[in-house]
Formats: structure tokens, sequence, C-alpha cells
């Protein structure tokens, strides 16, 4: 063995040293931790306008601390407020003019305000989409108004907004009110022809109780529907329950809350889980766009009902089933509508369409936002009572 | 002392016939010293010739050389005198037979025979006109109680620990493990002190390789003085340079018998209670008898927690400080926040902090361990109220630095063998300095190379990493990172032995 093992690993060690490459050692405590940003365009000055929130951790509360405690004026972060001719330089402006570095890696969700989605959101995607710091699941959502408002609002148990509203869309979504979009899915919409992207709409409520001095009441965040693209353009926001109708539709609820009427009226509820969902293409002769025979099950479980029964007899069920099968029906079928005069397939109707008949396709891919107004959807909905809950 | 290895004597030291001069070249032999003893005597036989009894006192028992060797040649002689021994005296070899009652004696005819023997314990009988003298062993043996060791306490087993005294140590094995397979062999090591070292391993299940080879290197020792098995493990090792070590060492007297009835090979050395234990493999060093004599499932928990603590104490530092300096992003965000709101204001790099507060935890146990009780305790007061409490209110050392500085040190308390902690102290440094420079990918690189270094090493043949790698799943799963049921244990460890069996694996 030779005397001195090491040498070899030493020496290759010493030469790592002279690689040279992305070392980037930076301190923990030398960064500015940005956890959102909101992008607003100003016709006036033709100028982005940006509303970057910096956490500031000191300030963050410590377990058993109420959040907030600090007060106004002591939230744990606060807004960088640049703007510039292009997202790029107006975010290189923030950059520039701070003593720390802001630091993009831990950025929540992106906002953008209406005026924006309407003018097209190309070239912010495109440098989100670039930069090595941002990463592809950050969320994205589009304000109805001005982004810079929406950041003014508050999420009453979390600490930082930009967090909150990724927490608020993880906590929606399966519940049928949205669905969050991360850059990743944008992008993906994008670069898929015929498939049209869509992200949550985000407002503000005021809470309007002030129940506690502590808290006098605020503006809280609010998930409302979601804003339907075409291509990189805000063309339309979708209600709550055309909301939910575009979310059956595109199988992803996961539990939700439906209310039917009983059969003397009386409103039962029922709690939806297992949704799956087909589309079947049925071809309609040559030159004709298929029919797309879309299909939801669900299984139901009932929560309450306001009837003085016990237990439900089988033909009660039936019925049940028949009315909640009607319900989303209706709801599925006001998203089609909605999304069809938008021109904008969310559902994604297209990729159906693209792997059942692939030439049939190419020949309509060119035009699909216009042909999608005339594509007939037959939708059937079967719903399936699995328990009345009555199980103690 | 029959397979006592004699060296090879010089020529022309035979010993002179006549008695005066016999007992001057033993006084020039071994100069001044003052407790060399020479005690004259007549034999009491009809010719009456002069005799002596020469003897170090201090390696000797001087009542036995009393009782039976001067009282025996002066008095009872003259009682079988004439009977039974031949009167004049021709040699040495009727005293020995008829006369003197030590246990072990033998015949020397040599001045390097005596020079050997009598620092060892041995008295020597020299009769005026014979050329051959008596080497009597009237070894002082300085014996303690057998206690349980310092180094290692247990709760659940046998309390014995070995001692300094090597025949003691001999009789616990031998005592315990009641075989005509269980065979010692024992050399003479050092050049200067003669110290015996014995090997002890169960012929048929030790690998006869082994054994030869353990035989072979301790042989081939050449040092000035063994006063702890240590020196003879930096000369038995296979890797010298490493820093994990090649050789298991042990002070319990279980953990040597469970090893030997591995098929392993024990070397206990002769003035120290530390054993050593060979061939050593990673796994080996981190199991404690108590895995075996808990239940099962506990004995592989223990194991689990000490892998996982192994793992935390050579990585948690490196991982806190490569993701303070490099990799943020891979932090989640809650977290994060706490982290930076902690570190906010710390003067210090998250590397130049870990690497003062490990400097500092290495200087409290250093200065705790060797320091009488009473002021240990005052140590690691001044070490937690000053190191823990005053720097983090100082400002100058992020609090959960100090968890993680000190989680890392908890669980290096968890490896059972001392060597081991040692090694992964080294280890933890380097990789620290590492994740200090280049990030995650300077810890991975650190603890790719600790890595495929442990694999490389190899104990007396045995891969180090065996039976982790070169992987045995069944090895494994017996008594490997778990401990099955004992009728599934059922087999020694993986290329060890030579005979693989343990015990019949019927139900």
């Amino acid at each position: 063995m030779s005397p001195w093992p090491w040498r070899k690993a030493v020496l290759l060690l010493c030469l790592v040293g002279l690689l040279t490459g992305c070392w980037n050692r930076r301190e923990i405590q030398e960064l500015a931790i940005v956890t959102g940003i909101g992008v607003d365009w100003n016709a006036e000055t033709e100028q982005y306008e940006l509303t970057i929130q910096v956490a500031r951790p000191a300030l963050v509360p410590r377990p058993g601390e109420a959040a907030g405690a600090g007060g106004p004026g002591r939230e744990p972060y606060f807004f960088a407020l640049t703007s510039g001719p292009t997202f790029a330089e107006a975010i290189s402006n923030a950059l520039e003019s701070r003593t720390r570095r802001l630091y993009l890696p831990h950025l929540q969700s992106v906002v953008f305000g209406e005026d924006l989605a309407r003018k097209g959101l190309t070239e912010i995607l495109d440098w989100l989409w670039r930069h090595p710091d941002v990463r592809p699941f950050v969320d994205l959502l589009v304000a109805k108004g001005k982004a810079r408002e929406v950041f003014a609002g508050k999420a009453p148990l979390e600490d930082i907004s930009g967090r909150a509203m990724v927490l608020l869309m993880e906590r929606a979504a399966p519940h049928g009110r949205a669905r969050s979009a991360t850059l990743l899915d944008v992008m993906y919409a994008f670069a898929t022809p015929g498939t049209a992207a869509f992200q949550p709409a985000i407002t503000l409520r005021n809470t309007g109780t002030p129940s506690t001095e502590v808290s006098p009441g605020f503006d809280e965040f609010k998930v409302d529907g979601i804003g339907v693209f075409d291509r990189d353009r805000l063309v339309a926001f979708l209600n709550e329950s055309e909301s939910r109708g575009a979310m059956w539709a595109r199988g992803d609820i996961r539990q939700t809350t439906v209310t039917v009427p009983g059969r003397r009226g009386l409103l039962t509820s029922f709690s939806l889980r297992g949704v799956k969902r087909q589309v079947q293409v049925v071809p309609q002769g040559a030159g004709k766009l298929p029919l797309m025979r879309l299909t939801v099950r669900a299984d139901a479980r009932m929560l309450q009902q306001e009837s003085p029964l016990t237990s439900t007899p089988d033909e009660v069920l039936a019925f049940l089933e028949g009315a909640l099968s009607r319900k989303i029906k209706a709801e599925i079928e006001a998203a089609i509508a909605a999304t069809k005069s938008a021109g904008a397939d969310v559902i994604g109707f297209s990729e159906s369409l693209r792997r059942a008949d692939p030439n049939l396709w190419h020949q309509v891919s060119a035009n699909w936002d216009e042909r999608y107004r005339d594509l007939p959807v037959e939708v059937t909905v079967e719903v399936y009572i699995r328990t009345t809950g009555m199980l103690r | 002392m029959a397979d006592w290895k004699v060296p090879g004597s010089p020529e022309g030291d035979a010993l002179a016939p006549g008695l005066s001069a016999n007992l001057a070249e033993i006084q020039r032999r071994f100069g001044e010293s003052d407790d060399l003893i020479v005690r004259r005597l007549t034999l009491g036989i009809p010719s009456h010739p002069e005799a002596a009894v020469v003897y170090l006192q201090g390696a000797v028992n001087e009542d036995a050389i009393a009782r039976h060797i001067i009282q025996p040649l002066t008095l009872d002689a003259a009682v079988l005198a004439g009977e039974a021994i031949a009167d004049p005296l021709t040699g040495a070899d009727p005293l020995q037979r008829h006369l003197v009652s030590i246990a072990d004696s033998q015949k020397a005819t040599r001045w390097s025979e005596l020079l050997k023997f009598m620092p060892m314990g041995s008295a020597v009988l020299l009769i005026d006109g014979i050329a051959e003298a008596l080497l009597l062993r009237v070894r002082r043996d300085l014996d303690r109680a057998i206690s349980e060791p310092e180094s290692a306490s247990v709760v659940r087993g046998p309390r014995e620990g070995f001692i300094e005294h090597l025949q003691s140590n001999i009789a616990l094995v031998r005592r315990r493990i009641r075989t005509s397979d269980l065979r010692v062999r024992s050399l003479l090591v050092g050049e200067r002190t003669q110290t015996r070292v014995a090997m002890l391993y169960l012929h048929g299940v030790a690998e006869e390789g082994i054994v030869q080879e353990v035989h072979r290197r301790l042989s081939a020792i050449k040092i000035d003085g063994v006063l702890e098995s240590g020196y003879i493990e930096e000369q038995i090792q296979d890797h010298p340079y490493s820093i994990f070590p090649t050789v298991r060492h042990n002070e319990r007297v279980d953990i040597v018998l469970g090893n030997i009835l591995e098929g392993r090979v024990a070397i206990l050395t002769d003035g120290t209670p530390f054993a050593l234990i060979v061939p050593a493999t990673f796994p080996s060093l981190l199991q404690v008898s108590e895995d075996y004599y808990e239940r099962w499932p506990i004995g592989t928990f223990a194991r689990w927690v000490r892998y996982g603590a192994t793992t935390i104490s050579l990585t948690l530092t490196a991982f806190y400080v490569a993701i303070i300096s490099f990799n943020q992003e891979l932090v989640p965000i809650g977290l994060l926040l706490r982290l930076v709101g902690n570190r906010t204001g710390l003067p210090f790099p998250a590397l130049v902090e870990a690497l003062a507060l490990e400097a500092a935890f290495e200087v409290l146990r250093e200065a705790g361990l060797r320091l009488p009780r009473p002021i240990g305790q005052a140590v690691s007061i001044v070490g937690v109220l000053v190191l823990g409490e005053a720097a983090v209110r100082a400002g100058v050392v992020g609090p959960i630095m100090i968890i993680v500085v000190a989680a890392s040190a908890l669980s290096s308390f968890a490896i059972p063998d001392y060597s081991l902690v040692n090694s992964f102290r080294i280890a933890r440094i380097g990789v620290i300095i590492l994740a200090g420079t280049f990030g995650l990918f300077g810890l991975m690189w650190g603890v790719l190379f600790v890595v495929t270094h442990m694999i490389s090493l190899r104990s007396f043949g045995v891969p180090y990493m065996s039976p982790l790698a070169p992987t045995s799943g069944r090895a494994l799963m017996r008594d490997g990172l778990g401990r099955m049921l004992w009728p599934s244990v059922g087999h020694r460890p993986f290329r060890v032995t030579q005979d693989r069996k343990r015990q019949e694996t019927g139900q």
C-alpha cells in the first residue's frame, strides 16, 4: 500500500477549488426571501407595476405567539414596489435597490392584475420560466381587480399572505371551488394546442364582523371561480358554480358538498367523492365534429337531511340520486356553455379528440377555439349514494 | 512454559560449573540491581554441596521460595538423602524430581535462558560443580478483584470485566467456554517488556487461515515495549493509515466470549484489561452484547437506532451548514423563515460557527475525560453555561446551531465502540468543512468518500462492511441490521468462520 493513500483524494480536493461554476455560498441571513409578486399593468404610464412581498423572518411569530401580535406595521413582511417598461426591468429595479439580494426560490405565488391578464402574460411567464431561481411549481393567480390591492388582504391564520394564497388553493382545490394552476400547468397548457389555460381568480372579501379588538375586521382572501385564458390572454371569469362545473368535467374534484331538494322540497346535503370522468368520442361522419360523450361518476354520502326519517327508503335514495345527477349535470353544462362562449377549451375536449382521431384533430386544430363553440357535448352524470351516514 | 518463544541464544553462553563463577557472572549481567537476591545455602545431602538461589525480589513470591525451594533443599533433603538422591550429585535432575515442590520448573544450561526467565519471576537454583541451573517459576502475581468495567456498562448481562492480569483473564474465558476446542496460544512481544500475549480461539470454528495470519502478524511485531493492547492493535491492523479501526477492542468478558463463539480470535495482552478481537467488521462494531440478551425486537430496534445515530453524528452538522450557506431552496418555507429569524444579526458564517462549536465540544470532552470526577462536573457546568447559554445570549452563536451540534454529539455517544466514535469525530470535521465549502455537493462528496473508504477496508481478509457490502440479505436479516430469534440466528457471521452453522435450526 502506498504510504500516503489519500494523496490522490487530497489532490482532487485541491483541484476542485480551481473549477469554475456556480459556486454560490450565501448565508441564509443575508437573503431577502420573496414570498409573493403582484404584477399590474398601468395603461397610462405604460409600465409594469410590481408589488414584491418580502418576508421579515424576525417578525414571524414564534410558536405560542398570536399571529399578527405585532400589530399594524409589524407584519412579518413588507412590500417592495417597483415599476418598469418591461417585467424584467421592473424586477431588476427591485433587485438592485435592496441591501440584500431578493431570493426567489421560495416565491409562493404570482398574482396578475385583471388588466394585465387581459393584455397578455407571455412576457412575464417567459421571464418566470427562464429564471433559474423560480420554481415551476409557483402558483399563478389572477386578481379580480388590481394585484396590488389583493396583496393588501390577509388570511387570519397565516403569517405571510403570499403563502396563504398557496394554502388557500391547496385546500380549496379538492373541494371543487377552483383548482390551483402552477407555472408548469400553465406552460403545459400553452404548449398543448387546443387546451386553454386557466388560473384561479382571487379577490378580497371583508370579513365584516369586527368581532374583537384584535381583529377589527379585515379583507380576507377569497377564491372566486377561475379565470379562463385564450393563449396568454384572460378572456373570461367563470363564477363559482361554473367553475365547479368545469372541475367536475375535468375530474379534478376530490370531495365537495352538493345540496339538492328532496321529494318534499326539503334540502338534503351530500358529500361527493370518488369523482371519475370519461370522455367518449363518437364520430358523426366525415368533416363533422364528433359527439363528445362526457360521463361523470361520483359516490355520495349523506351529510344531513331535513326530513324526520331515521332511515331512508330505497325509492327516496333513487330520487335523491337523480336529483344529484341533475344538479351536477346542470353545473357541467353551464360550465361548458361558458367556456364555449369564451372560446377556451378549459375542460380538455381537444385532448380527447386528438387521441381518438388524430387526423381530424389536425384539420381542426388551427381554429379549434372557433370550432369548440360548435362542439356537440352530451353530458351524463351517475351518482351513487353509498351510505346515508347512519353508521352508529 | 513449553510453548513460550525462546529466542536464539548467542554462542558461548553456557553456564560454568563453578558456583562462584556463575554468581559473579549473574551479578555482572544484572549490574548493581539492589533487588537481585542471592541466597547461599548448603544442600542437606551427605556431600553437602554448596548451592545458591538467585532471584529478583520484585518479580517473585519470596514466601514460595522459602517454603518450596529452600526448605526442601536444606531440611527435607536430609531425610530423603541416600534413598532417592544419588550422591555425589552429577546434575540438577534429582533435585528437580525429588525435592523442589514447584509446579513449573525446568533445567537451563544457558545464560540467555536465565536472563530471559528471571525477570519474569523465576528463581534460579545454582549448584556448585554442576553446569546447569534449575529455573523455578515463583512469579508474584499482582491480582485485583474482577469488577464491572468502567469503559462499558450494561443494564442486563454479566458485569465481569477483564483485569490487568493475563492468567486471570484466560481463566475467565476458560471458565465460561468449557471445551477442549478452546485453544490458547501465547507469545512474548516486546524486546524489553517481554509481554505475554495470548490468542484465544475455537478450534474447528475459527477460520484456520485467520488464526495463522493472526499468529504470523503477532510474531512479526518488532517493538520495544507493550504497555497496552493498543501497541499490538496498531501493528497487526490491516490499514494503518485509515481512521477506522479494523481491530476491535473491548474490556467486557461476555463480548469476548460471544466473539470467540462466532469464530473470531481474541488477543489478550498481559497488563491491560482490553482484549483485541479480530477480524472486526463495521456492523460488528455497532453491536453490543445486550442485543442478544434482550428480546429480539428490542435488539433489532436498538441496532437501527445505532445505525441512525451513526449517520446523524457524521452528517447532521454538515447538512445544517450546507442548507444554511448554500441550499436554502431545499428548506420548506416555514422552517426557512424560522431559521432566518434565528440567524438574523449573527456575525459569523455558518461554517465558522459550526467549527467553533465543534472545537469547543471537543475541548470540553477532552477536558472532562481525564479530570477527577468532581472537577469534571465543574467543566460540564462551565461548558453548558458559557457555551450554550451565554454564547446565544451574546448573539455570537445561533441557538439552532447549538441544537444541531449537540444532537450530533449526542448521537456519537450512541456508537458503542469508542474507537469508532473517534473515527467519526474526525470524519465529521472533514465532512463539515466540505459541506461549508461546497454545500450539499460537498456533503455528498464527503459521505461518499467515507463510505467508499470503509467499503475498501478489510480486517484479516474479511471485508469491513460485510454483510452490508458485499451484501448478504440473509446475514443482514438474521444478525446484521437486525437480530432474529435465536433458532434463526443459527449461523455465524458472514466470511468470518469455517463452520457457519451454529446450531441445529430444526424448529
